[in-house]
């Protein structure tokens, strides 16, 4: 197993009597892309606010690096460039300006903050205050101060909030790119299912503070089983004949689900044609990863 | 401790194109014009009338400066403004969380903030100094530039004001709405003035000692020196322990 950037343990927020993140054991590997996925209010900003010392875990402790985020919060916070739910930003300042604060900071090089504009394409902006910016280019000025320095993680709390569908190909693009290219870990938030499946390697799904299943993206396909779906008349005689034969059968509205495992559909069909049902409809289907999340957070639509 | 001086030194930048600028500027700015009016329409009798008090003319200056142009009441208020405007700059658009989450540090950052407050306020003093014995100098004051007097009024004034300012960058650092501690500081102010009268009282009062900052004979120094330097640290401490636990949840 490859070394692990972040690792939480039994990690816990509560707001009085609300508890928002429940003792979530996270596990980010080194060089991963991890899509943090959950629906809205779920507790994926709250517990990014834990791992970079915003907020004090009620309970449970966050390492990164192998260091404790209550111990040694400063060596780890040099290492992680973040963004923390909506950009934050110096309206009164130039993006130059606010990214010159990010450098200072740092104490990274004066190099660095013409690179980063460059990724995130804002060089022809630099000079402009930046609370006339658009909520695009403000999320790419974001993206360019998590990105100055020598980051090794990097934490984005929704980072294609906000942006036209160009920009969020686009920044999707370059965060796929950003651990072959950089060697940085990433741990990305977000509640599209499809975006963390075009980029994330590995998944965590939070719902209500709790963390429902994690594992590489092939993993969640994985629970997605094929079922036999059958529509026969009398519906109610095919139902038991096909339970006689053994089999576990479900009625849903006019049809009829069977777990396909290593049954044969053809055999299935013809078995109940020669038992004189009529076969109207007989498909294969696979569950798609909406229908998974669905499943796995109990209906907490995205 | 360079480290620090670059945090402080992106604080004072934040600041850049921000309403810190007139708010510090200002301040002196009317209240000398004040007192230039003051002293255009009726400095012969002011100069007399002191006179028989046996106040100098300086002295006389100060005086005039701190009661009737109402410096008593501007500089706290210009004190409160700018303590709010400071972490209003960091509350408008999640600029807390974004430095917070460099390695920064709550502690580091909150006396990077007081230290700014700290300059701010002794700028305004300075610049209130000069346009003060500017303003002596146009009216041809008897006697030379009394430095010595110029110089235990801007000492007294910044050691009053900066308990002054560790209150109001705990209150202003507390809440990101900037309406609270702008109203507790002009509320503060307003009725310390009636109660600062006593001494007794106004000890108490950070908001009163300003009043007793006059080098002049017979006013209680004394007050405002030790009120000041009480306030000041207690209020950096509690407010430091304060910020240094919060949650950073706007
Ligand atoms: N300061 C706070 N006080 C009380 N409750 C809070 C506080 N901050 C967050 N919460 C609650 O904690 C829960 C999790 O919030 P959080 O912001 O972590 O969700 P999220 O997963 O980031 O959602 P979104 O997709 O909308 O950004 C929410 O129900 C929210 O109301
Ligand atoms: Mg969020």
């Amino acid at each position: 197993m490859s070394e692990l950037v972040v690792e939480t343990q039994d990690l816990t927020k509560k707001y009085g009597n609300f508890t928002a993140v429940d003792g979530i054991d996270l596990q980010v590997r080194k060089g991963e892309i991890y899509g943090f996925l959950g629906p809205n209010g779920a507790g994926k900003s709250t517990t990014i606010r834990m791992l970079l010392g915003l907020v004090k875990p009620t309970r449970g402790d966050a390492r990164i690096f192998g260091l404790s985020i209550r111990q040694s919060p400063m060596e780890i916070l040099k290492r992680v460039g973040a963004i923390v739910e909506s950009p934050s930003y110096y309206g009164n300042l130039t993006a130059v300006e606010n990214l010159e604060i990010t450098r200072r900071i740092l104490g990274a090089d004066k190099k660095e903050i013409d690179r980063v504009l460059e990724i995130v394409n804002l060089s022809q902006w630099k000079n402009k205050k930046v609370k006339n910016f658009s909520l695009g280019m403000k999320q790419r000025l974001a993206i360019a101060q998590a990105l100055l320095g020598n980051r090794e993680l990097l934490i984005l709390d929704e980072p294609t909030n906000g942006l036209d569908p160009a920009g969020i190909h686009e920044i999707r693009q370059l965060i796929k790119n950003l651990p072959g290219m950089l060697g940085v870990t990433v741990l990305m938030s977000s509640h599209i299912l499809s975006e963390v499946e075009l980029t994330a390697t590995s998944v965590g799904i939070i719902s209500r503070g709790r963390l429902l299943f994690q594992g590489t993206l092939e993993e969640l396909r994985r629970k997605s089983e094929t079922e036999i779906c059958i529509e026969a008349h009398p519906q109610d005689k095919a139902l038991k004949f096909l339970e006689s034969k053994g089999l576990k059968v479900k009625a849903r509205g006019n049809r009829l689900f069977i777990k396909k495992n290593s049954l044969d559909a053809a055999a299935l069909n013809r078995a109940l044609v020669m038992e004189g049902f009529d076969v109207t409809h007989l498909s294969t289907e696979r569950k798609n990863l909406e229908d998974i999340f669905l499943e796995i957070t109990g209906g907490d639509a995205l | 401790m360079r480290k620090f001086f670059d945090l402080l030194w992106t604080d004072i930048i934040k600041q850049k194109r921000s309403l810190v600028w007139p708010a510090a500027f200002l301040a002196p700015l009317i209240t000398e014009a004040l007192l230039f009016l003051d002293f255009y329409l009726r400095r012969d009798y002011i100069l007399n009338r002191a006179a028989k008090e046996g106040l100098s003319a300086w002295q006389t200056l100060v005086l005039e400066h701190h009661l009737t142009a109402l410096w008593f009441i501007t500089l706290p208020m210009a004190v409160t403004v700018v303590c709010a405007l400071l972490y209003h700059a960091e509350h408008a658009s999640g600029g807390l969380r974004y430095t917070l989450s460099l390695p920064v540090g709550k502690g580091r950052l909150y006396l990077s903030k007081w230290c700014t407050g700290a300059i701010f306020l002794c700028l305004m003093l300075l610049l209130d100094a000069l346009m003060l014995a500017a303003v002596g100098k146009i009216f041809r004051l008897p006697g030379g530039l009394d430095y010595q007097l110029l110089m235990s009024y801007i000492v007294n004034q910044a050691v009053a004001a900066i308990g002054i300012l560790s209150l109001q960058m705990w209150l202003s650092s507390v809440t990101p709405n900037v309406i609270l501690p702008l109203a507790a500081g002009f509320i503060g102010i307003t009725t310390s003035l009636f109660l600062a009268q006593d001494q007794n009282i106004a000890r108490i009062i950070p908001y009163a000692h300003v009043l007793y900052t006059m080098p002049l004979p017979g006013e209680n120094n004394r007050l405002a020196l030790e009120g000041g330097i009480f306030f000041a640290a207690f209020f950096l401490v509690a407010g430091l322990l304060c910020f240094s636990k919060k949650d950073v949840t706007e």
